[in-house]
């Protein structure tokens, strides 16, 4: 039988795996998160540490040459509590049942921060300028979860 | 050599959820209104610079099916996948240098066909940011909200202002997506929580649409119309992709972009020689950090700017009398459809909500990438 109400519309998927290298830097940086360590660049030019590291900065146009361990304390730059996740589909919100706290964290030693979620915390105490932890995985597993998030000190 | 280039015409779809239409007629639509109301045959385009985004779309190379649409067919014919904004960046390029006369720029999509929020997602860096999964347009866009109202002491009510003053100006405009009449700051308040400090009413709209405009020569411009837009200045710049390296209660690149546009339009004090001014505001804090990075104001002023009335409908410069982004964001048509509400104003064509007093010269904006990485600026100008 034909359904001709679904003849104007037409749901396609798109589904393509992709394979990224993912450099030399983030390999070492991820590497590192497995001992516990979290790695930045130093710049030779402007003598700034990126955090996760870059082979190239930006600002100078050269190339890092030297890593420097951070961390692993931070400082809360700017947070989130999202109430909500993206559900996937057209527009659509999830509610959460526990809120989740996103925060942009400046590891010790970093002139950069980083995107990662902010954990054992009540969302209502989290604030700018917060000292925060970084929370490692009880077994390594060689991937960027192996820093589980932040925590409050 | 100086070549003068000028707005002869624009066309706007109405702004909606959902247009009940192939994408392809709504291109050709909006392109068919932009010719027939400029008074002009497709014969008299000589190139043809779209804004549109294959993942938007959900195809590769997305303008080899929108070449009939946008009048393209056998003429020089490209497209970004950027805001509309820079189309008409690379447009007034093309004709400023000598390469063409008459440039048709047009940007479009329909949030109703692609997952919404999701492009930004898949814009994320694939070795960090997107694996990581803690990051999305909104997030984001709270982390921008949160670094600038803590670093200046503004209150989310404050902030909210912004969504009362363009979701009430929404209502003067027919083809904006969501206008609120008589809304107020309890409205704002009180809409859904999604990512702290922002709220439903503080987000842009899902928006289908498409915007198309005409730049023409000076001499062209003269035969066409009698009302030309000159552009007078533009400017453009980029920031870091990475946030946590970024000046996120200001907008560093937006900045730069309206230096380079002020110089190039002899503009010294914008906020007193700017009449009125479309700004490409994602979410309404984005509103006041623009405001400051355009020099409409000093460092942490914006919400007093806002405050005053100056940016109201009936200010001395209003700011987004059309409702901006926060009434219709068409992605890839929203910085063009600044362009083109600019040049509504200078000409008188905006209708209920055109500004009283006469507009010699505006402003528009249109942005890119999260937390407004990607800016450019165009100052636009009656005829003298």
């Amino acid at each position: 039988m034909t359904d001709l109400e679904n003849v104007r519309e037409l749901g396609i998927d798109i589904d393509a795996t992709y394979s990224w290298s993912v450099g030399a830097s983030m390999e070492r940086f991820v590497r590192g998160l497995a001992d516990r360590r979290l790695l930045g660049a130093r710049c030779p030019k402007c003598s700034r540490v990126l955090v996760p590291p870059r082979k190239v900065c930006e600002r100078c146009f050269v190339e890092t040459d030297e890593w420097v361990e951070v961390g692993p304390g931070g400082t809360v730059v700017s947070f989130t509590v999202g109430e909500v996740e993206l559900d996937g589909k057209a527009g659509g919100f999830k509610d959460l049942d526990v809120p989740v706290v996103t925060g942009l964290i400046k590891p010790d030693g970093a002139d950069t921060a980083f995107v990662h979620v902010i954990g054992e915390a009540d969302p209502r105490e989290v604030a700018c300028s917060m000292r925060v932890e970084a929370v490692w995985a009880d077994e390594a597993g060689g991937a960027l979860s192996d820093l589980r998030y932040f925590k409050p000190l | 050599m100086d070549r003068r280039v000028a707005v002869v015409g624009y066309a706007q779809t109405e702004h909606r959820p959902r247009i009940d239409s192939s994408r392809e007629m709504m291109v050709y639509r909006v392109t068919r209104e932009l010719l027939d109301s400029a008074g002009v045959t497709k014969d008299r385009v000589d190139t043809v610079v779209s804004a549109q985004n294959d993942f938007l779309e959900g195809r590769t190379i997305s303008n080899m099916r929108t070449v009939g649409p946008l009048a393209a067919f056998m003429k020089e014919e490209t497209k970004v996948e950027m805001d509309g904004a820079y189309a008409a960046l690379y447009a007034y390029a093309r004709v400023r240098s000598g390469l063409h006369d008459v440039a048709l720029v047009a940007g479009e999509s329909m949030a109703s066909c692609y997952p919404a929020y999701l492009p930004a997602v898949w814009a994320l860096d694939p070795t960090f940011d997107r694996p990581n999964g803690f990051l999305n347009e909104l997030s984001a866009g709270a982390l921008q909200a949160r670094s600038y109202m803590e670093r200046y002491g503004v209150s989310e009510e404050q902030v909210a202002g912004v969504s009362v003053k363009n979701l009430g100006s929404a209502a003067g405009n027919p083809k904006a997506c969501r206008s609120i009449p008589g809304i107020d700051l309890a409205a704002v308040m009180g809409s859904r929580a999604l990512y702290s400090p922002l709220r439903e009413l503080n987000c842009y709209p899902l928006t289908d649409g498409a915007c198309a405009l005409l730049l023409a020569e000076e001499k062209t411009a003269l035969e066409m119309t009698d009302r030309p837009v000159w552009i007078q200045g533009v400017g453009s710049s980029s920031d870091t992709y990475y946030l946590g390296e970024r000046n996120l209660s200001g907008c560093d690149s937006l900045a730069a972009a309206a230096d380079a546009a002020y110089r190039m339009a002899g503009i010294s004090d914008p906020r007193a020689e700017i009449d009125v001014a479309e700004v490409h505001e994602s979410f309404s804090h984005e509103e006041l950090i623009f405001y400051e990075a355009l020099g409409l104001c000093g460092e942490g002023e914006g919400a007093g700017l806002l405050e005053s009335g100056a940016t109201s409908p009936d200010g001395d410069l209003p700011v987004n009398p059309s409702g901006g982004a926060l009434g219709a964001n068409p992605l890839c048509a929203t910085g063009l459809i600044r362009i083109v509400e600019s040049a509504m104003q200078i000409r008188g064509d905006a209708g209920d909500h055109q500004v009283p007093g006469e507009v010699a010269t505006a402003l528009a904006q249109g942005q890119n990438g999260l937390c407004a990485q990607q800016n450019v600026v165009f100052i636009l100008r009656g005829q003298r």
